[in-house]
């Protein structure tokens, strides 16, 4: 009974995580510019990531085995956000809008 | 009363930061001998040397802690989820993007840090930079629209990170790292 249950969560979560990267590349052919793409590339393709290992950590086989994958979870999220920012700081300072219309824009352009 | 940990006292938090970051270098090696013990206090005094030392301490508040992690999970669900219907359904008002910039009431690197990532995991809004002096964030806001409840969700988030981690300012001098608005 546990062993299914484990089974259809861990599957669940594969899924999910599956589906999330799929959208994730779609996504980055839909987006208008390098911004909204950012967006994509951070969070579904993050819980597609954490969707997937969390599926690993109810299948592990130890307890080591685990936090091992808990490890490899939280080094993402501290990590994924950083990288991110700093190509969205690079792509800022490079001077290049956002592709909308009605953009606003309330940054400090002095640097 | 509340547990409280301080982080940043000289040696024994020192000590104790090495200890963790061996353990999690061990970890990742998958096997604790005496090559990896070497190469392991090699990249860790290279990345402490590396990076900057806090001076500041906090106070950490573990039921905040969680509620501050859970939240943020929950966030970062939703946050997906209206990602993929943008990518899905890309509409005008979805794609509707801009700066914001948003003050943060208080002055410290960690808590700017945390605040900052986790900006770029909740739904809509990506950091693109953090100022300091006064520290303000801009967030690049996707699906915008009115930029004063980007600016709450912020003050909100900042305020559950600053629960979970309290800067007790420099010791000595009280609380000091509180911004005036």
């Amino acid at each position: 009974m546990i062993e299914l249950l484990r089974d259809v969560v861990a599957g669940t979560l594969v899924v999910s995580g599956a589906v999330l990267a799929l959208v994730a590349a779609v996504g980055l052919f839909r987006t208008p510019d390098v911004y909204a793409r950012l967006h994509v590339a951070t969070k579904p393709a993050t819980l597609s990531v954490v969707a997937t290992l969390g599926a690993a950590v109810v299948r592990a086989p130890s307890w080591g085995a685990a936090g091992l994958l808990v490890l490899a979870l939280v080094l993402q999220l501290w990590t994924v956000p950083a990288a991110s920012h700093l190509l969205g700081r690079a792509t800022r300072r490079s001077g290049l809008q956002p592709a909308s219309p009605d953009a606003v824009d309330e940054s400090d352009r002095g640097d | 009363m509340t547990p409280v940990r301080t982080t940043g006292r000289r040696w024994g938090s020192g000590l104790l930061q090495v200890a963790f970051l061996l353990l999690v270098w061990f970890a990742l090696w998958g096997e604790v001998s005496w090559a990896n013990l070497a190469s392991g206090v090699v990249v860790i005094g290279v990345t402490l040397w590396l990076l900057p030392r806090t001076p500041r301490a906090h106070r950490i508040h573990p039921l905040a802690l969680v509620r501050f992690g859970l939240t943020f999970l929950w966030l970062l669900v939703t946050s997906s989820i209206a990602v993929a219907v943008t990518v899905l359904r890309p509409t005008p008002e979805r794609l509707r993007a801009g700066v914001v910039a948003c003050p943060l009431r208080h002055d410290d690197p960690l808590v700017a840090t945390i605040v900052a990532d986790s900006i770029t995991l909740t739904p809509g809004t990506l950091t693109l930079d953090v100022r300091a002096d006064p520290p303000v964030v801009e967030v690049h806001v996707l699906g915008l629209g009115d930029p004063d409840d980007v600016r709450a969700d912020v003050a909100r988030l900042e305020e559950l990170v600053v629960a979970a981690v309290t800067p007790v300012g420099v010791p000595g001098t009280g609380h000091g790292n509180e911004v005036d608005p």
